[in-house]
């Protein structure tokens, strides 16, 4: 296991960061790490780093304590924090010397490449840059060193689409080369883009360990339809129709992603007076809810 | 060139602050030699004025009997003042070397590379100190150039020594900022601390000098351990150096242990 933690909890004085938290990542695999904001993901991140440390439990990478091999460790692994600092009177070039002459030095040719394929200039001064090409920064300085790990806290943040669509096709070539990538996301597609497993943690609790494959067939829509008068729920019990829940002439109800259940929904509201209809991605928020209510009350609290 | 390592940068980083504060004192010192051939003249005037004043005044300001002398002049008027000058950069700057990335957020990047927490302490902190080093050789330069414009060839030596001897009460100073920023980790907490501490302890030495029921106390105060312009009169107390560089000693030692421990803050 490259990420391996058991029972892994930490709470700030009173207030829960994460609790009992076991988490395995294998080597070359893309783990990703999907929950609301505050659920917890940038705390786990920061006790892997051995950035604060553990009220229980362990954490180790590559098979050794962080606690105790926390530099060695790091040598071995590239970061990028969530909610990124950089030393903005640096422009990207000097930061990249200097975090490199932590490492002993970086293979400028990749870091020009990564700079291209980002299409940022290094020569400008950080504190000048938009938020997203702070972010591009943070990106080069995590995959410069071409780590055997990389953890990645909410990557694309103020990345914009053609960006994002370079760091995906980067998260696929280092997966080609047997690296490992640990990336936290409160954005599902994203997340169903670039991993191969997804873990989802809420209210610091890991709920769910998934393959992303799983995860798409459990994917649900969510319909609204509002009918020139009321229209009983029973008439859209059909296969693949979850949860209809009726208030005057609106039904609202989720729907499997499976071939023909959107088919046989429609016809059947053709049936009736349709008003309006409304068709939406769930938010993860509606994944939790309709997956993970009979984890016990915190996930569904 | 300066980005090469943690120490190095934590001295690019100070370059500013050496400039503007190596040159400050030094301009004062500047201003202070080019009044002295006029205050020379006067000085039997000054002399008495100062008779006139309580005994207690006076001896808050520091030795005035050798006033009207080139080195009794410098004490007065620039020895006793710089370095609670320079106390507010070791301050600013002590609590900045942590605490002061610990608030930007810069140190979560940081400690993400292969570098151990006790060598983050001790990189900047040499830094800090290489910085107090330059600002006393900016003094030095400038204080050499008043006894040339002021016609006191004599005794240079000993200038060059007084000038160094900021260095220790300076390095203290920044010592208990950067001890006082682990401990609690709020920047501004461990500044208004941290002056509380060096202030009043240079008013408790001073005041102790006058008030009878302050004197047992003033070997408390860092400030006591300070040798000033009497270095140029009666040479280093070596002393007062290693009890000075020694309680910088241990607040580094402290430092270290503190942040070996504690969770970075967010």
């Amino acid at each position: 296991m490259i990420i391996e933690t058991k029972g892994l909890t930490k709470y700030y004085g009173k207030i829960r960061g994460v609790e009992n938290l076991d988490l395995s990542v294998r080597e070359g695999e893309v783990f990703g790490y999907l929950g609301p904001n505050g659920a917890g993901k940038t705390t786990t991140i920061r006790l892997l780093l051995d950035l604060i440390r553990p009220t229980r439990g362990t954490a180790r990478l590559f098979g050794q304590e962080v606690r105790n091999h926390a530099a060695e460790l790091k040598a071995r692994l590239g970061n990028l924090p969530g909610e990124l600092s950089l030393w903005d009177n640096l422009t990207g070039r000097e930061l990249l010397t200097f975090v490199g002459s932590l490492r002993g030095g970086l293979d400028w040719t990749w870091v020009e490449e990564l700079a291209q394929r980002f299409e940022l200039d290094l020569s400008r001064r950080v504190r000048s840059l938009s938020h997203g090409n702070k972010q591009k920064v943070g990106l080069i300085q995590a995959f410069a060193h071409k780590p055997a790990l990389v953890i990645l806290d909410e990557p694309t943040l103020g990345l914009d689409p053609l960006i994002q669509q370079e760091f995906y096709s980067l998260i696929d070539q280092v997966k080609a080369e047997g690296r490992t990538v640990f990336v936290s996301s409160h954005i599902l597609h994203e997340v169903e883009r670039v991993c191969d497993r997804v873990g989802i943690i809420r209210q610091g609790h890991l709920v769910a360990v998934e393959q992303v494959a799983e995860l798409k067939r459990k994917r649900l829509r969510q319909m609204e339809i509002t009918f020139g008068s009321a229209v009983p729920a029973s008439e859209f019990d059909l296969p693949g129709v979850r949860e209809v829940v009726q208030s005057d002439g609106t039904l609202r109800f989720l729907l499997e992603e499976t071939p023909g259940v959107l088919d046989t929904v429609i016809k059947r509201a053709a049936q009736y007076a349709v008003v309006d209809i409304k068709y939406e991605q769930p938010t993860l928020e509606d994944i939790f809810l309709a997956y993970y209510r009979k984890e016990g009350d915190d996930a569904t609290a | 060139m300066l980005l090469r390592s943690l120490f190095l940068k934590t001295l690019r980083d100070l370059r500013g602050q050496i400039w503007g504060w190596g040159l400050g004192a030094g301009s004062l010192a500047l201003m202070v030699a080019a009044l002295y051939p006029s205050f020379k003249d006067q000085m039997g005037l000054y002399a008495q004025m100062m008779k006139g004043y309580p005994a207690a005044l006076t001896a808050f300001f520091g030795d005035i009997s050798n006033i009207a002398e080139w080195s009794g002049w410098l004490n007065i008027e620039f020895f006793s003042w710089v370095p609670p000058m320079l106390a507010i950069f070791a301050v600013v700057a002590g609590t900045g070397l942590i605490a002061g990335e610990e608030d930007k957020g810069t140190l979560d990047l940081l400690l993400s590379h292969p570098i151990r927490r006790w060598r983050v302490v001790v990189e900047k902190f040499a830094g800090f100190v290489v910085a107090t080093l330059f600002i006393c050789l900016l003094i030095a330069l400038c204080l050499l150039l008043s006894a040339v414009i002021a016609g006191e060839a004599k005794g240079l030596a000993r200038l060059l020594v007084a000038s160094f001897d900021i260095a220790p009460i300076t390095l203290a100073s920044g010592g208990l900022a950067l001890m006082a920023s682990v401990v609690f980790r709020q920047r501004r907490l461990a500044t208004s601390l941290s002056v509380i501490v060096v202030i009043g302890s240079w008013f408790l030495d001073s005041l102790g000098k006058v008030v009878i029921v302050l004197k047992p106390y003033r070997p408390l105060a860092l400030f006591h351990y300070y040798n000033g312009g009497s270095v140029l009169t009666r040479g280093e107390n070596w002393g007062n150096v290693g009890v000075l560089l020694g309680l910088t000693g241990i607040f580094i030692l402290v430092s270290l242990l503190a942040f070996q421990r504690r969770d970075i803050a967010v």
